[in-house]
């Protein structure tokens, strides 16, 4: 009987050192490098209303809690706004008033509002207009002379935009202003992997909290914090392997065009910013994760941009189990999203979200 | 399964325990193949909950085809007479295991994660415990009667043999 209870004891002893063991060694594991590991804390997003647009052609162009002001790319100069509270579902639509703009042809004018002005701007033709949401009025703005293909505007009226170097024909950031030098660019920031142009392709987000630009590459897992001078802060880097770009550039024989010449290997599908965070779209499949919920929804990887960490990961599922969602954007503690043509609202928990973190979620 | 033991003569009150003793291993034979089949029946699902468990992140890959062997060895242990008392061993340690990571799981974990597997899903995770708790006593139960009998049966072989 002695002996019985010994072994009792033993494999007692034994099986709960196991566990501990365990887990310290899956603690470990996470925090090496390329463990490619997502977190799925249950539930930190609350799905709400959803309102069909009837028309692909709507995009964001910015938002509070509950209202989303939707721009058009085929008519650039209507806004539409949703207003998505909870029992009050309504839209309306509102001209822009810009002045002069009756014979201005647009290549890809995009509009931006930040209350309590709105830009438009099209950095092909190159032009920019700012305009008030009282009156929806507006005058051309700054200096129309910058070519670009990405634009976003920071504060008071100074935008960081990428656009093409004349000098060697490749991405680089700057920025600008309505005052004097009007504008800064940098070549410090983009790394050149490949051709400079797609390689270092990516989305730019202002960050209003933190007053910190943000560039997140698309094919490859790194992330630049940029402040308002436009020097770099920081990179960090996404969850994923994917350190060196994978796509192959051609150049067209007739001329100068540069074509990618394998698939686009996205790693970052889409992003935005929002508070203490940096919202990442991944395209890629985590090691730990379940295939059949990954093609049936888009994971969101969430990032501190205090620390640069990685903190957990959530899904946005697809709308009627196949769409991915084109786009989406944070206001506060609601997250928009955009299905074609269906837009939809999600709430943020505040236990997760909530800035500064509470101290259950930071970012291992 | 275990007819020849039968065929013995014995006192009551080891009729008694041998009675519990086959109860408990049945339930745990039950148990074991019923939640090891359930997890294989959905294998990947599996894989993602245990990778997902935020304390058990990094062993989505190796830890789930592990558990499931283990139970599905340890019920066919307990199937075969000689081998019942190590099986009792096993499913206590097994037992252990289990219940000390949904223990850890509620609170020393950064957040809950949702579920367990077939119809143990439906179980919360502190009716899981007790759940668990009850067959951590019934394998302790087995280990002790079924140690009482080899005892008794070592006995009556060697005074047979006499």
């Amino acid at each position: 009987m002695k002996k019985i209870i010994f072994l009792i004891i033993a494999c007692f002893v034994f099986s709960v050192v196991t566990v501990i063991v365990l887990f310290a060694l899956s603690d470990r594991m996470k925090d090496e490098p390329n463990s490619f590991l997502r977190l799925f804390p249950p539930h930190p997003v609350i799905m709400g209303d959803t309102l069909n647009l009837k028309s692909h052609s709507y995009y964001i162009a910015g938002g509070t809690r509950h209202t989303v002001y939707l721009g058009n790319y085929t008519v650039p100069l209507r806004l539409l706004i949703v207003n998505m509270n909870m029992n009050a579902l309504d839209m309306r639509h509102v001209r822009l008033k810009i002045n002069g703009v009756g014979s201005q042809k647009f290549w890809s004018a995009t509009v931006q509002v930040d209350s309590p002005y709105y830009y438009l701007t099209d950095g092909a033709v190159p032009i920019m207009y700012k305009g008030n949401m009282q009156d929806w009025k507006a005058e051309k703005y700054l200096y129309d002379s910058i070519y670009f293909q990405t634009i976003a505007h920071m504060r008071g009226g100074s935008f960081a935009v990428k656009s093409l170097s004349g000098a060697t024909g490749e991405n680089v950031l700057g920025k600008i202003t309505a005052w004097a030098p009007y504008q800064h660019f940098t070549d410090r920031i983009l790394q050149k992997q490949v051709d400079g142009v797609f390689c270092t392709n990516g989305m730019m987000y202002f960050n209003k909290v933190l007053n910190q630009l943000v560039y997140l590459y698309y094919y490859r897992n790194q992330f630049m914090v940029i402040d308002t001078s436009m020097n770099l802060l920081y990179r960090g880097n996404t969850i994923d392997t994917t350190s060196y770009v994978k796509i192959k550039v051609g150049t067209i024989e007739s001329g100068q065009t540069k074509i990618l010449s394998s698939p686009p290997y996205f790693v970052n599908r889409l992003s935005t910013t929002s508070g203490d965070w940096l919202f990442v779209n991944s395209n890629l499949l985590a090691k730990n994760e379940y295939v059949d919920a990954f093609e049936t929804a888009d994971v969101i990887d969430m990032y501190n941009l205090r620390n640069g960490k990685y903190a957990f990961s959530f899904y946005i599922y697809h709308l009627q189990g196949k769409n991915k969602m084109s786009e989406f954007r944070v206001f506060d503690d609601t997250m928009m999203v955009r299905w074609d043509n269906v837009i939809g609202i999600y709430t943020l928990k505040p236990e997760y979200f909530a800035s500064p973190l509470p101290s259950g979620v930071e970012g291992k | 399964m275990a007819s020849f033991t039968f065929m013995l003569p014995i006192k009551t009150k080891s009729m008694k325990q041998r009675i519990v003793v086959e109860i408990i291993s049945f339930l745990f034979i039950l148990l074991f193949l019923y939640a090891a089949f359930s997890k294989l029946f959905d294998f990947r699902k599996f894989s993602a909950q245990i990778g997902q468990s935020p304390l058990l992140t990094g062993f989505g890959s190796t830890l789930p085809a592990f558990v499931i062997g283990c139970e599905i060895v340890v019920s066919f242990m307990f199937m075969v007479p000689r081998l019942r008392l190590t099986a009792f061993f096993l499913a206590f340690c097994l037992m252990v295991m289990f219940t000390s990571y949904i223990i850890a799981i509620l609170n020393f974990s950064n957040y809950v994660p949702c579920s367990c597997g077939g119809v143990l899903e439906k179980l919360g995770w502190r009716e899981h415990v007790i759940f668990n708790a009850v067959f951590v006593l019934l394998s302790l139960a087995g280990i002790i009667f079924q140690s009482k009998i080899q005892k008794t049966e070592t006995i009556a072989f060697y005074s047979k043999g006499l």
